[in-house]
């Protein structure tokens, strides 16, 4: 029970201050803008945006959560990348150790209100899109589809983009960190496997192609072929993942703790 | 410049920044090797290298090192002005960079690992590989001064960071398709001797980044003045 209080403590904590940042907000916006740009720039796409209601819903739906996972995760984790290394910097850390409570909860209460703080502006332009597309075709069941894709392809993959940019900044430093990220998303999620080996065909993929395909079978990320068990696998695999990261860095900080 | 003084940078500059540039090179160096034990073709990864990855990993750290300062206070107190500190340490990362990709650049261009942009084949050897420079010259230095800027705009290192990262992910995967219908975009492609290395607008599409590196400098300059205004972002971030 007290573990649970600590957990909703640091979440809500941690939830509110990262909300509250005034440039998580602007350059999320600023991303999805110039994204927006490339995108509408690119031959065909408006007029496919014009003609929506001639598509299948499901298909539009899930292309749409394919888009909104195709860039963002890179600045979810350049957002989140910072918090713990701020911790260490102000000095919050020493004061967190003295206080009662498990480091555990605290940490997993950290990960997690910061991982949900930075996708709120990514909700928010995912609604905008789906409401785009319910103008367009004025059939209400694209709220449920929105609600199924999101979960299944966007969250999976952001939850394991979270703890990634939670555990590897307490390791490495924090722009060494946000160059090594884009660069594994580029060849690990959105690189199409010719020549240089890469795995992003394969289920470890928090761009969640093998969830697109696998449960709606449409993507826009380097997986041809998928079942809807295999998707499954690829979500498992990256939640389980995500709880395992976050543990390890928890037994890396009491040993640190230990050592002082 | 002192030599005291350049020692004191580059102690507090420190490995995390002479490094991260080494060990790309290092890391494509045994990418390449991979590629060729497994027989394929190793020019475009090393293409890549100086111009893609070399320019992103010392943007990022660039945006870094301008902001946060250990004694950001005792800046405030000191006769030298922080302006001039954080230029003097921008300088330092540009000359530590630039070596690394001009003997990058060199190495690769004597033992024939990369290809040169087609507007170079037809100078001679020595202008090849002078003007060859430019492949990472442009790039990195269009990083550097961009990423500072955000940076000193957002005081904050993630804002430019996701800036950064967003912008050389989508040059990197859609310019190429937007150039036909949106030709204006040509000066603003900042990979083309990977992307298209058929390209003919390859040298002005060099200097052109180079001239909005060049004008962004006076820029942040002027955005460096207000000492106090980063104290108070770097401890609020």
């Amino acid at each position: 029970m007290y573990k649970l209080a600590t957990f909703y403590g640091a979440w809500k904590y941690e939830f509110r201050m990262q909300v509250r940042r005034p440039w998580l907000w602007i350059t999320m916006g600023l991303i999805e803008l110039i994204m927006l740009g490339f995108m509408f720039r690119t031959p065909g796409v408006l007029d496919l945006v014009l003609h929506l209601k001639n598509a299948p819903l499901l298909a539009t739906t899930a292309y749409w959560t394919n888009l909104v996972n195709y860039l963002l995760p890179v600045a979810v984790a350049i957002m989140i990348a910072d918090r713990l290394p701020r911790d260490n910097r102000i000095h919050v850390q020493e004061i967190l150790s003295t206080l009662p409570g498990s480091s555990g909860a605290r940490l997993f209460g950290k990960y997690l209100g910061n991982t949900f703080a930075t996708l709120l502006p990514i909700v928010i332009f995912y609604l905008l899109g789906i409401l785009v597309i319910f103008a367009q075709t004025l059939n209400a069941q694209v709220f449920l589809l929105a609600i199924m894709t999101f979960a299944t392809i966007v969250l999976p993959g952001m939850l394991f983009v979270g703890a990634i940019a939670t555990v590897v900044p307490a390791l490495i430093w924090v722009p060494v960190f946000q160059f090594l990220f884009v660069g594994y998303w580029f060849w690990g999620n959105l690189y199409k496997p010719r020549g240089i080996p890469t795995i992003s065909d394969t289920i470890l993929t928090p761009a969640g192609g093998y969830m697109s395909r696998g449960f709606f079978g449409v993507t826009v990320f380097p997986v041809d072929r998928a079942n809807a068990f295999q998707g499954l696998a690829s979500m498992v695999l990256l939640l389980v993942l995500s709880v395992l990261l976050i543990l390890a860095l928890n037994s890396y900080q009491r040993w640190q703790q230990a050592r002082q | 410049m002192d030599r005291q003084l350049l020692r004191y940078e580059l102690r507090l500059l420190g490995l995390k920044v002479i490094l991260p540039p080494v060990l790309v090179v290092l890391l494509f160096a045994l990418l390449g090797f991979i590629l060729h034990v497994m027989g394929v073709n190793v020019s475009h990864a090393l293409v890549a290298c100086q111009e893609m990855f070399l320019p992103l990993v010392v943007g990022a750290i660039v945006a870094a090192t301008s902001l946060y300062d250990p004694a950001l206070e005792l800046q405030l107190a000191l006769p030298t002005r922080y302006q001039k500190t954080a230029m003097r340490r921008f300088m330092l990362v540009t000359i530590w960079a630039c070596i690394v990709c001009f003997l990058t650049n060199s190495i690769m261009f004597f033992f024939q690992l990369a290809y040169q942009p087609a507007q170079l084949h037809s100078w001679a050897l020595p202008m090849q590989w002078l003007g060859g420079q430019l492949i990472w010259l442009a790039p990195l230095l269009w990083f550097m001064s961009v990423g500072f800027c955000i940076t000193l705009l957002t005081h904050s290192i993630s804002a430019s960071g996701a800036v950064l990262g967003g912008l050389w992910i989508l040059e990197a995967l859609f310019i190429k398709n937007l150039l036909p219908t949106n030709p204006w975009l040509q000066p603003l492609v900042l990979f083309p001797t990977t992307l298209m290395p058929e390209a003919s607008f390859w040298l002005s599409n060099r200097l052109e980044l180079l001239v909005m590196a060049l004008i962004l400098l006076p820029i942040n300059w002027w955005l460096l003045r207000n000492t106090e205004s980063l104290l108070k972002s770097a401890s609020a971030e």
